[in-house]
């Protein structure tokens, strides 16, 4: 049966139309238009849905979007702050961690998780906190070296008082 | 993938949980992490007019207390369990299968109920808990039973839960004195990996004679569900654990199993992997009492 819940995605509340069978991976894409988020395997192996729900790493096409409600939502169209791109993001850019890009925003949201419980992470912390992402085109090299680049722009900021 | 259509119910209490279990019954299923149940519902394989979510149930939880073991809520996440310090510090084959499982996305959303509920024969939970005297709590309007975990799991994916009940938690009696626990699966990655065989082993070792008084040794991946190896058990108990008595009853572990060949590997190979495994885990347990 049809139903009306609210969504609260990126700081912003959204009244949407769902069936109780909705998975969210889908309710983001087809009904909010937020397509940030890509739809892979479907099945909880390649990590490219990872969103961050009350700040835990979920996989969005595993999730039912009415178990969301009242839960906090953060996907990759939350990460820029006025008009500018995270400094994980810009990292991606920066070291050329991005080929293809399917993948880009899942590790992009693994390394957001990653960052926020470890703001200084060894090599074999960052390779752990991305192996639930795939990549077919980078071979993980750039991408490990983009999450290192971002947490010391990351911590350069915490250490100005800047915030992230 | 679209979904079967259901009705999605959310309880806030056990008591309601168990009314709405008793009133649909085989037309309901429970629903954790979702990590295997949203995936079956994808394939067809699950067709629920109901699924009731636990979401917002008090059934997460991890509390040891020395004299009492340790209650595990059957919600608790993976993740929080390869995390707690009292079971890296009292169960360390607990953290080390949950920290196999999967990816950090998968360890942040499964949980041990549903590990022990799906019961696939690779499962990296049921070895470890076999091992450790592990029991589950089973509730329904009915009340509560408790069973011990291999009289749980009674094949492949086949669990002695009856359509009313629910598993609430899972209890760990205290540490055998003396002992160490240790776990390894094997698989041909890292992450994102089925196992093609894993190894749990619990071991305690007689201080004043220095052989081993205890031993619990349990297989996943290579029989329907998580076995033991009771002739390696006995064949160990007594004996003082040096290496050449490590390595017969590794060897032991190997002709005891019961493996398969599929496409991961095949049978003979797995038989190999036991030994293999059970060598690396019996040696990493005596070594931690010693
Ligand atoms: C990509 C991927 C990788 C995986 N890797 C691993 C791995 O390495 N090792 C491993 O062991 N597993 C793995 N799994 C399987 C799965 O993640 C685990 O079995 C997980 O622990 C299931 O927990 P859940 O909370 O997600 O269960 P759910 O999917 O919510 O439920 C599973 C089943 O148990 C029932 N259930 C759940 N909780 C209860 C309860 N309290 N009472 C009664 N019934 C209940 C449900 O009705 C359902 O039938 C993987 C799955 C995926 C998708
Ligand atoms: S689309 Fe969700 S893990 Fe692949
Ligand atoms: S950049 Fe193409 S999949 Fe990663």
């Amino acid at each position: 049966m049809k139903r009306v819940i609210e969504l609260s995605i990126n700081g912003n509340s959204y009244d949407v139309v769902i069936s109780p069978e909705d998975l969210l991976i889908d309710v983001l894409r087809q009904k909010l238009d937020l397509t940030g988020t890509k739809k892979g395997c479907g099945q909880g192996d390649c990590g490219t849905c990872t969103v961050l729900i009350d700040g835990r790493r979920t996989l969005a096409c595993l999730t039912l979007a009415i178990a969301c409600e009242g839960r906090q939502i953060l996907t990759i169209e939350g990460m820029e702050r006025q008009g500018a791109l995270h400094h994980i993001q810009q990292a991606f850019i920066d070291k050329g961690a991005i080929q293809c890009g399917f993948c880009t925003p899942g590790m992009v949201m693994s390394a957001k998780a990653l960052l926020d419980e470890r703001p200084d992470p060894t090599e074999h912390e960052i390779k752990l906190g991305i192996s639930g992402n795939l990549c077919r085109c980078t071979g993980y090299v750039k991408i490990v070296d983009a999450v290192r680049e971002a947490a010391v722009r990351l911590q350069a900021d915490a250490a100005a008082g800047k915030g992230a | 993938m679209s979904l079967p259509p259901f009705e999605y119910l959310a309880p806030t209490t056990t008591a309601d949980l168990a009314g709405l279990l008793a009133t649909h019954r085989d037309k309901c299923r429970v629903l954790a992490g979702g990590t295997d149940l949203v995936n079956w519902m994808a394939e067809k394989i699950y067709r629920p007019d109901y699924v009731i979510d636990l979401r917002k149930l008090p059934l997460s939880g991890i509390r040891y207390e020395p004299g009492r073991g340790l209650t595990i809520g059957a919600a608790t996440t993976i993740e929080a369990i390869e995390r707690s310090p009292e079971i890296r510090r009292f169960y360390l084959a607990l953290a080390q299968a949950a920290g196999q499982i999967g990816s950090p996305q998968i360890r942040a959303m499964a949980t041990i109920g549903g590990n022990c509920c799906n019961a696939s024969p690779c499962a990296d939970m049921p070895p470890p808990l076999v091992t450790l005297e592990a029991r589950v709590v089973l509730t329904s309007t009915r009340g509560s039973r408790e069973l011990a975990i291999e009289e749980f799991i009674t094949g492949n994916r086949q669990t002695a839960i009856q359509p009313d009940e629910f598993l609430e938690c899972v209890r760990v009696p205290d540490p055998w004195p003396h002992s160490a626990c240790r776990y390894s699966p094997f698989g041909l990655r890292a992450a994102q990996e089925i196992d093609i065989a894993s190894v749990a082993v619990n071991v305690a070792v007689d201080p004043a004679t220095g052989a081993v008084s205890k031993a619990r040794i349990a297989m996943g991946a290579v029989a329907p569900f998580a076995m033991r190896a009771p002739q390696a058990e006995a064949q160990l108990v007594g004996k003082k654990p040096t290496s050449d008595v490590i390595d017969e009853i590794a060897i032991q572990c190997g002709r005891e199993c019961r493996p398969i060949d599929d496409l991961r590997a095949s049978a003979s190979y797995r038989r190999h992997i036991v030994g293999v495994l059970a060598r690396r885990m019996l040696r990493d347990a005596v070594a931690a009492i010693a």
